[in-house]
């Protein structure tokens, strides 16, 4: 199958999954492009300098996927089948069935190059030319502990994401409202979900609380989630800690739907998820001792307004790889450098032929002497 | 002990006293099981001085719409805000001792600070004593590092109690952060000839290489012999569950279920829970009780429900004496059925969670 071919039974897909982020054709043909240079080198020799080149993707991916969402195992999966490769998926329990209903989407043709596995299969896994893994440091050391040297290796630790907005003094309902998109898409899961809002002193915190109060109140009338136990105590937990500690605390009782919660801290600390959401006041000189924690580990940071070069060269300093509008973090774009990288780039071996005519496709190619 | 207005006893001053204390002792001592009143009266005497004293206690208090009514009804601290303050009601004095939470890298463990273990040494090895742990009339192996070479753990600390009270041998066998198995195997070895009944205690995870240890022949204990058990396995490297866990204790050991405790305790406190046996119900002493909280809905389980351990804890003088753990249990009619830590929720994918910086 050509790449062509690919990109034409992958598109339907694409939009029955808009959390993919891939609207459809031309995006897929453009993630192709930006790897490989050309959108066809798969399918055979381009010119490359003064000779040809041609890509060559994995015959068979071995993916770990993350067990809280489903949409980077969906993304990595549509990536392999772009590249034309077979798909192991290793699926935890909690995203199986959200694995199945990506599969049975998929036109035959490519659903036969999509397996998806209950739990870790060495045959499969030794088999694989590449290794995705997504989880924890413990997880990608594990993997990465029984990959062989010839296996590419690509790994998505665990990241956070974080709003910054300055001194931001007359915060807009329009501002909030993205504020509260972030943060509840996912139920704020996801290593592009803000973990907190960074502000600096001057910022008008108490209007922002209330207003994001307002907003989320409303959100939670209109699309509540069911909680489990887990969650609950975390959730209370939370709120109870900033009781404690003295910190202003906007929070919906028993509903558990979201909490707000003015903190005052030396340095970052993670949230414990569920739409609770911590705002930081953290001054511009003590922004990088602050976020010192996150070092090596921030991923998206959600902006509004002018960000000042010096906290923009932080933000860099401190891993992030994407600074996007407040509303828009969940949506990455489809050629987002996901952990910083060119997506397919990794995957990609690249062979030369150095003849003045690329190889024939279907015959023996006789080398000028 | 002198009397306020209000009829409970005054604190100011004499908590922070020996008498006061060895006073304080006595009574929780002398509180029987069934005693309700007596539990509330000292309950609310010792949250009234403790929200005085540690302001993010009193804060919890007001936020809970003032002073409680009894003792069921004093918000419990989270477990966690031992790690984000120091809650220590004699502001000014130098605790004796600061026990810290373990089982992670945290920069900032929990931290509970006592003005003198005191305390802790009489209801620790009393409340062992009134559940029906042998540990008086036995030798005592611990599967820890002694009070010396770990100063900070509570655990430690009690089992040292146990042994400067008991008049039998005792020999703590994790020395540098290693379990001397050939020393202990040839303790217990002799003691299994000479016949003397032995205690072993430690935490579950440090019984996992005698378990696993299969090039030697199994033990059979003399009669007489205990062995106890505590802080089970959820979050570790290796799960088992509590029933294989048992079973291949009394493998190797060559024990009853019967004869096998498991201690629930943790730094936060100062008092335990103990139950005999894979299905024993936990049963604290007279001077601590547990509610099992439903965390939707913040209220008591009813008996067979699911819900997190909190604690109050009358010998907690120096901290705060009513402690929610995340711990799940199952609410029982004299006590609790303990599940263990509650189950994380799904790994978070590349989401970045408190223990991923800890580790990191």
């Amino acid at each position: 199958m050509t790449a062509a071919e690919r990109i034409e039974r992958l598109a339907p897909l694409c939009s029955r999954f808009p959390e993919l982020g891939i609207p459809g054709h031309q995006d897929l043909r453009r993630l192709l492009t930006v790897a490989l240079g050309r959108w066809d080198a798969l399918d055979g020799f381009v010119p490359y300098g003064r000779g040809w080149s041609r890509a060559i993707a994995p015959r068979s991916i071995y993916h770990v996927l993350a067990s809280t969402l489903p949409v980077s195992g969906w993304r990595s999966a549509l990536e392999g089948l772009l590249l034309g490769s077979e798909n192991l998926l290793q699926c935890p329990e909690q995203q199986m069935g959200a694995m199945v209903r990506f599969r049975e989407a998929l036109p035959p043709a490519l659903r036969k190059l999509v397996h998806i596995l209950p739990s870790y299969a060495e045959d499969a896994f030794a088999s694989a030319d590449a290794i995705i893994v997504f989880g924890r440091d413990e997880t990608v050391q594990l993997f990465r502990a029984r990959c062989r040297n010839d296996q590419i290796f690509l790994a998505h630790g665990h990241r956070a994401s974080l709003l910054w907005l300055g001194a931001v003094r007359r915060p807009t309902t329009r501002l909030v409202e993205g504020i509260v998109q972030d943060l509840v898409e996912y139920d704020q899961a996801g290593c592009l979900s803000p973990q907190c809002l960074v502000l600096e002193p001057e910022a008008a915190v108490l209007p922002l609380a209330e207003l994001l109060a307002r907003v989320l109140s409303e959100r939670a009338r209109l699309d509540p989630i069911p909680r489990r136990p887990e969650e609950a105590a975390k959730i209370r937990e939370a709120r109870t800690m900033a009781r404690a500690l003295g910190w202003p605390l906007w929070e919906d009782g028993d509903g558990l739907q979201w909490t707000l919660i003015v903190r005052d801290v030396p340095q970052f600390q993670p949230t414990c998820g569920h739409r609770v959401l911590y705002l930081d006041k953290v001054p511009r000189e003590r922004l990088e001792n602050w976020l010192d924690p996150l070092r090596g580990h921030l991923s998206a940071v959600g902006v509004v307004g002018r960000v000042p070069l010096s906290v923009q060269q932080l933000f860099w300093r401190l891993g992030a790889s994407r600074c996007c509008r407040v509303g828009t973090m969940q949506s990455p774009p489809p050629l987002w450098h996901h952990d910083g990288r060119i997506p397919l780039v990794d995957l990609i071996r690249w062979v030369d032929w150095e003849g003045p005519h690329p190889p024939e496709r279907r015959k023996t190619t006789r080398f000028p002497s | 002990m002198a009397k306020e207005k209000s009829g409970f006893p005054s604190f100011r001053g004499e908590l922070d006293r020996p008498e006061g204390r060895a006073q304080w002792a006595k009574s929780l001592q002398s509180l029987a099981a069934e005693d309700d009143r007596g539990f509330d009266r000292l309950a609310l005497a010792l949250c009234r001085m403790q929200a005085r004293q540690v302001a993010p206690f009193g804060r919890l208090l007001q936020a809970a719409g003032g002073f409680p009514a009894d003792w069921r009804t004093i918000p419990p601290v989270p477990q966690e805000l031992f790690k984000q303050a120091l809650l220590f009601v004699h502001e000014g004095r130098t605790p004796r001792r600061i026990f810290e939470t373990s089982g992670t890298t945290s920069p900032s463990p929990g931290r509970h600070a006592l003005l003198d273990v005191d305390l802790y040494r009489a209801v620790s090895a009393e409340g062992a004593r009134r559940a029906g742990v042998p540990w008086e009339t036995v030798d005592l192996h611990f599967l820890v590092p002694s009070p010396q070479e770990a100063p900070h753990s509570s655990l430690s600390a009690m089992f040292g109690f146990w042994s400067e009270q008991s008049a039998h041998s005792a020999h703590f066998w994790i020395q540098d952060g290693h379990l001397d198995q050939k020393g202990l195997r040839t303790a217990l070895c002799e003691a299994v000839r000479a016949g003397r009944p032995v205690g072993l205690c430690g935490t579950a995870f440090a019984w996992i290489p005698l378990i696993d240890r299969h090039e030697e022949p199994p033990l059979c204990l003399p009669r007489g012999s205990f062995l106890l058990e505590t802080g089970g396995f959820k979050g570790r490297t290796r799960e088992l569950s509590k029933p294989d866990f048992y079973r291949a204790l009394e493998a190797r050991f060559g024990i009853c279920a019967e004869e096998i405790w498991s201690e629930y305790g943790m730094t936060e406190l100062s008092s335990q829970a103990y139950a005999q046996g894979a299905e024993g119900i936990h049963r604290t002493p007279p001077w601590a009780r547990v509610r099992i909280l439903d965390p939707l809905t913040g209220r008591d389980c009813r008996i067979g429900e699911k819900g997190l351990v909190a604690w109050v804890d009358l010998a907690n003088i120096d901290s705060v004496l009513a402690i929610q753990t995340q711990d799940e249990a199952i609410a029982a009619r004299d006590g609790f059925r303990l599940l263990g830590r509650s189950a994380d929720l799904p790994l978070r994918g590349c989401s970045l969670t408190a223990e991923d910086l800890r580790s990191s």
